[in-house]
């Protein structure tokens, strides 16, 4: 006998790169991407709860659980949601993923292995686990417990030392996350226009060519906007860079990171300029 | 004139080139290369460019200056590749009828080339290591 699954949507973070509340943003369906997160969840859970910061006073049409404890990110959530139920095994997401489907969600609950600890998708960037769209079973309450008290908030480094099941994504743009505006930019598009394959020459100047190991690769992508081509790369090829201290040049002219991104597009990568 | 090159800057060529009749004055910067650099002993020094871009954005910023400033002539030579302590790795040269314009905007072309131009310098430190310069500040914190 499996325990009970509830939800947890994630919406405590600070949105500090967003400039705003990332869970009041609206995508092109009109619903905001906090009540967006919580229908989803409302499907495959059986009662699901809004994860908020514990000194957040603003009234919500949802259930909430305020977290216990002060910048501990995702885990503190979680950890709510443990002392609310223990004896249910939670579905945790976060409200920052546009790109995430009910049949992805039904997915993950159709595979849960609830005599482990976890059960998970694994990232299409870099193959380790994702931990903010993971069932998290009673058993993995202990791990917690011990990473909170010795002040470990990593999420996904939490996940990774659970006894766990790896899925792979059912949608391989599932969990792709808006941290920025244009990430956003990204998001809306992608979602407006569906997304097409295309073949982009990469280029990398200075810094980031050293990072990446190579002046220039062809790169197959389904982005729209080059900063979602960035995201892609970033994690993959090692880039030690935040995207705000990077310039682009598509077809050798500066663009934007909203510009979109057409087949056979030349996109340059600068790091800060330093000349003189 | 903008341009890029991988040889020593040819500054007589340079200043030859900014004589003009009409002109009053000309103000010459050259940007040299130090061998410290926030307290640190620098040994030497790699300029990287991105030819196209960085030679149609500095096109642009002569172009400007000429305008702006009602210059009679500018010019402006980065230096790409690697260069010793004291060579010049970035000269400019403007003449005008009179000498205010001709500071204003030999200041104004160094500014615009440091802030526009994708241009990148790589510094070598006695201890074997390097650094670019202006990243130090912007990696990203692995938290993991």
């Amino acid at each position: 006998m499996s325990a009970p699954l509830n939800g947890l949507l994630l919406a405590g973070g600070k949105s500090r790169r967003m400039g705003s509340d990332k869970a009041d943003l609206v995508l092109s369906d009109g619903l905001s991407l906090r009540d967006q997160g919580l229908e989803l969840l409302n499907l495959v859970t059986e009662e699901t709860y809004l994860s908020t910061a514990g000194d957040d006073r603003r009234t919500y049409h949802c259930d909430t659980i305020p977290d216990l404890r002060h910048d501990a990110g995702p885990l503190a959530g979680l950890e709510a949601a443990f002392a609310r139920a223990p004896e249910a095994a939670w579905l945790v997401t976060a409200c920052d993923l546009p790109f995430l489907t009910s049949s992805v969600l039904q997915c993950l609950r159709e595979a849960r292995d609830p005599d482990r600890e976890a059960t998970c998708f694994i990232s299409r960037f870099d193959g380790k686990p994702e931990p903010l769209c993971t069932i998290y079973e009673p058993a993995s309450a202990k791990a917690l417990a011990h990473n909170l008290s010795k002040k470990t908030y990593c999420a996904r480094r939490f996940l990774s030392s659970l006894d766990r099941r790896e899925l792979d994504l059912p949608e391989k743009s599932a969990l792709d996350n808006c941290n920025r505006p244009e990430d956003l930019q990204e998001a809306r598009i992608a979602l407006e226009n569906g997304r097409s394959a295309k073949t982009i020459v990469v280029e990398y100047c200075g810094v980031l060519r050293e990072d990446a190991g190579m002046s220039n690769e062809e790169v197959h992508t389904e982005s729209a906007t080059a900063a979602g081509l960035w995201e892609e790369l970033r994690m993959s090829r090692g880039l030690s860079l935040e995207l705000d201290a990077v310039r682009i040049a598509i077809n050798d002219e500066f663009q934007s990171w909203n510009h979109p991104l057409a087949s056979q597009d030349k996109l340059t990568l600068f790091p800060p300029f330093a000349g003189g | 004139m903008f341009l890029l090159t991988p040889d020593p800057i040819d500054s007589a060529g340079l200043r030859e080139a900014a004589s003009d009749p009409h002109a009053g004055a000309i103000a010459i910067f050259e940007g040299t290369v130090r061998n410290h650099h926030q307290g640190r002993e620098v040994l030497r020094l790699e300029y990287e460019a991105h030819s196209a871009v960085a030679e149609k954005e500095g096109q642009l910023i002569v172009r400007e200056a000429m305008e702006r400033f009602g210059l009679d002539y500018a010019g402006a030579t980065h230096r790409t590749g690697p260069l010793e302590i004291g060579e010049c790795a970035v000269m400019v040269v403007v003449s005008s009828p009179h000498r205010a314009e001709a500071f204003d905007a030999c200041r104004f072309i160094i500014d615009e080339v440091k802030h526009r131009l994708p241009i990148w310098k790589k510094e070598f430190y006695p201890d074997g290591s390097s650094d670019w310069v202006g990243c130090e500040g912007c990696r990203q914190e692995h938290q993991h």
